[in-house]
């Protein structure tokens, strides 16, 4: 069930009117509502993996107990040592298992002996990634001692099926998400509004955007034999902006429902175009994802590897990016998009530039210098290089369609220079200096007072929106990029 | 309960933005609905056109310009015109097959092969066939190896969703969900608005003795000859798009889809029940797409379930993706996956049965006669 189709609406509407009307003061009736809505959700678009995802959550809730109730720091250690094992174990069986399976094979068989060994046909649960990363992130917090294990199941449970987030993300934090559920949520015409905008904002990013240039990059990527150098290159900028304007399309209407429900979900995106290095631009893109590497995996590793100076650092990053990376899915173009995003942090370290913050000065039209537009297209373009990885299917693709970048046609006019992508592009465009211009709020179109004289200007934006939405979005079923993962 | 719904609706902030909702909401959704009934540019909503098209049918007549027409909907039609009858030949599948039609006047085909065909589309089809009271001798089910991808999803075999949702014993509730879904359809407002804006005149649908016109034309046994622009197109043009044609329902084929697997077999145990003949179809394809096809991991694999699957079930395969083994050629086909009609006529009643003698007898007396 898509957020962008109207049986969500109705579901959603469901919900909607059923939290506010008897659960206006029970928190019970309120997360009782939001777990059998999650429940449902997640039994519509994947039945069979229902119980592993109550199972899950039944054994955390156990250990988070288990660790809170630990009166020394060992017995701490190990319930916490089983629930990481435990989340990574269920990731690795269901999402890297014939991966390793089928890279074993090969190793052997380039090696001249042959295997005969067989994959199997394992269904990977919708939203692994996100819930075992939520459940283990939440055994941590409570062996950090930064949050009690909550008593209460159906809290918990909420917390790791919420409907909005379990298919992908923004992942959540347990310190953030539970405490919410704590008491009442009271309806405000701020949450409400703002919730509403922030979809229709998602919307048009994933409908307009997204949703328009799919099917050319996907012709570009399927035939790239039959494309120039320059085309290819095109693409991977254009599939750059659809991968923004679909993940954070997603993440805005996530969010946005979200708050319609009274609850604040933690934020995937901060204008990553804006990043004026790649550490910058990680920190702004998939946030909820580099966030939890950097707090449970690259700290740690940092801390550990100090003595090295700088080395250390570099392979703590590193280590880290190649994380990021193969966290996306079984595949090596993963784990090597990974390392090349790792390397690009390398000058940033030498340089000593790792935790600085760099204030972005601008003219008198309120526009980024010249200095920091070239600086924000440089970072756009690395990322757009790794792209090829990240994309290709496997490492002899991207190498297909490095050696297709790499010649005399590069100079020549893009293929798929249309009117429909220089209209697009456009719209991007448009899109891109209505958030710079707006990049101290949430997202652009973010109300800043709710009276009625205030929001009138944003019910006409919202009428524009929409407007292209309806006329110009492609409105076939297009699901989300991040789906997959 | 009647005090907390008033509190809901009528608490300061909720009032407030119940308007701010209804604002944005109702109008769009309203103008939405009224296009889309008004304009109505496939028919769907207009039961009238869906008449006149079937009396043509029961007639005997062919219908051509069916510009934008629910083709699910128009088989359906097709379909009741044959309520209670015996046929011959019960064709389900693809749009590979839609062009199969009857050789001989003795010979009753009834094509019920829609475009994108999914799982949904057989098991519609089936239904609609049983209430309809149809019997059939033999049944041909053509398969598109794309059928077990999960990552294509194509929504067009919910013009028939109520049917598929019978064969399901699903609840009829879905239906209205259905109707308010194509009422209120974005994409079919976008059509709506596109033939509004078209300078050139509207084609309505009509009847003709004619099977060759310069649309698109259906016969009475509901098999398709393509328009003039497909029927004559240059040869370049259809090889170029046989090695453009890969993305969009092979795109990440990976793996075969376990539901679509468990349908499958549902189909064929119902089709079985039926006691009709069953022969599982395989339309070759375009040879350089062919080459680019077996590449595909799940080309590949959903090519030797469906063969293993009709061995395993002793139900007779007839045909080939492979076109080198049909001897096909590139100027066999209109485009990467369709054969030219003639081709396809041919390829069907006579090289596929090529083990089968027994039809190949009824097939030449019914020639003879």
């Amino acid at each position: 069930m898509l957020f962008t189709s109207y049986r969500f609406l109705l579901f959603f509407t469901s919900l909607f009117v059923l939290y506010w009307i008897f659960g206006r003061k029970s928190v019970k009736v309120q997360n009782g509502l939001l777990l059998v809505f999650s429940y449902l959700f997640y039994g519509i678009a994947e039945w069979r993996m229902l119980p592993l995802l109550i199972v899950a959550t039944i054994v955390f809730y156990w250990l988070g107990i288990k660790i809170d109730k630990s009166n020394n720091i060992h017995s701490r250690k190990i319930f916490t040592h089983i629930g990481v094992l435990l989340g990574i174990g269920v990731l690795l069986y269901f999402k890297y298992f014939n991966f390793f399976i089928e890279s074993f094979a090969y190793f052997f068989d380039t090696i001249g002996i042959h295997t005969n060994i067989h994959t199997f046909n394992i269904l990977m649960p919708l939203g692994v990634s996100y819930f075992t990363f939520k459940l283990i992130s939440y055994v941590l917090e409570v062996e950090r001692w930064k949050m009690e294990a909550t008593k209460n199941f159906v809290d918990f449970a909420v917390y790791v099926s919420f409907f909005p987030t379990i298919m992908a993300g923004p992942i959540d934090r347990p310190n953030k998400f539970i405490p919410q559920l704590q008491s009442p949520r009271v309806f405000s015409i701020e949450s409400g509004i703002d919730g509403g905008q922030q979809i229709i904002w998602g919307l048009f990013k994933k409908v307009l955007i997204a949703d328009n240039l799919s099917p050319i990059i996907d012709g570009v990527w399927e035939n790239m034999s039959n494309y120039s150098g320059s085309t290819l290159v095109f693409a991977l900028f254009l599939y750059t902006i659809q991968m923004y304007a679909d993940f954070s399309g997603y993440s805005d209407m996530a969010i946005g429902v979200s708050k319609l429900l009274g609850i604040r979900i933690a934020k995937n995106f901060n204008y990553p175009f804006f990043a004026t290095n790649i550490k910058e631009f990680w920190q702004r893109w998939h946030i909820s994802l580099t966030g939890w590497l950097t707090d449970y995996v690259f700290t740690p590793l940092h801390i550990r590897f100090r003595d090295l100076g700088n080395f250390g650092m570099i392979l703590a990053i590193i280590i880290n990016m190649v994380l990021v990376g193969m966290w996306h899915g079984a595949n090596w173009t993963y784990a090597v998009f990974g390392l090349y995003q790792g390397l690009l942090f390398i000058p940033i370290i030498l340089k000593g530039k790792m935790h600085k913050k760099q204030k972005l000065q601008t003219t008198i039209l309120g526009l980024p210098k010249f200095v920091d537009i070239c600086k924000m297209f440089g970072v756009v373009c690395l990322y757009a290089i790794g792209i090829i990885l990240f994309r290709a299917e496997n490492l002899g693709q991207s190498w297909e369609m490095i050696r297709g970048i790499c010649n005399l046609s590069i100079f020549s006019l893009p293929q798929i220079l249309t009117h429909k992508v220089q209209w697009l592009l456009s719209v991007f465009f448009i899109l891109v200096i209505t958030e710079w211009y707006n990049r101290d709020r949430e997202y652009a179109i973010q109300p800043l007072s709710y009276s009625l004289k205030s929001i009138i200007p944003y019910i006409l934006i919202d009428y524009i929106l929409l407007f292209f939405v309806i006329f110009k979005g492609n409105v076939g079923a297009n699901s989300f990029i991040y789906f997959q993962f | 309960m009647w005090a907390q719904i008033h509190l809901f609706i009528f608490s300061f902030d909720m009032k407030r933005f119940l308007i701010y909702a209804f604002i944005i909401v109702v109008p769009i959704l309203t103008g939405i609905g009224i296009v889309n009934y008004v304009v109505d540019p496939a028919h769907v909503l207009n039961k009238q056109m869906q008449r006149f098209i079937a009396d043509g049918i029961g007639q005997g007549y062919s219908i051509t310009n069916l510009i934008n027409q629910d083709e699910r909907i128009f088989k359906r039609n097709v379909a009741e015109v044959y309520s209670k009858d015996t046929i011959d030949y019960l064709i389900l599948g693809p749009s590979q097959i839609m062009t199969i039609t009857s050789p001989v006047d003795s010979i009753t085909v009834l094509n019920l092969g829609v475009s994108a065909c999914r799982i949904q589309d057989y098991l519609a089809f089936y239904e609609i066939c049983k209430e309809y009271g149809i019997h059939y001798v033999n049944v041909l089910v053509a398969i598109d190896p794309s059928l077990f991808n999960e990552e294509f999803v194509d929504v067009r075999w919910k013009s028939n969703s109520q049917y598929y949702y019978r064969f399901k014993n699903r609840k009829d509730e879905i239906k209205i969900v259905d109707d308010f879904e194509k009422l209120f359809s974005v994409s079919y407002f976008q059509e709506a608005i596109k033939s509004l804006q078209s300078s050139e005149p509207q084609m309505e649908p009509c009847y003709t003795k004619e099977t060759e016109n310069i649309n698109s034309t259906y016969d009475c046994f509901g098999s398709l000859t393509y328009g003039e622009t497909y029927r004559e197109m240059a040869q370049s043009k259809t090889d170029s798009l046989a090695s453009n044609e890969l993305h969009g329902s092979f795109a990440n084929y990976n793996s075969l889809s376990m539901s679509t697997q468990k349908d499958f077999e549902l189909l064929f145990d119902s089709l079985r029940i039926t006691g009709a003949n069953i022969y599982i179809v395989e339309s070759p394809y375009h040879p350089m797409l062919y080459d680019r096809l077996m590449e595909s991991k799940g080309f590949c694999q959903a090519v030797e379930y469906i063969e293993q699957f009709a061995v395993t079930n002793n139900i007779r395969l007839c045909g080939t993706y492979n076109p080198s083994d049909a001897g096909l050629k590139n100027e066999s086909f209109y485009d990467g996956a369709h054969m030219k009609k003639e081709i396809a006529n041919e390829f069907l009643f006579r090289r596929v049965f090529h083990n089968n003698q027994d039809m190949i007898n009824n097939f030449e007396s019914a020639l003879r006669e």
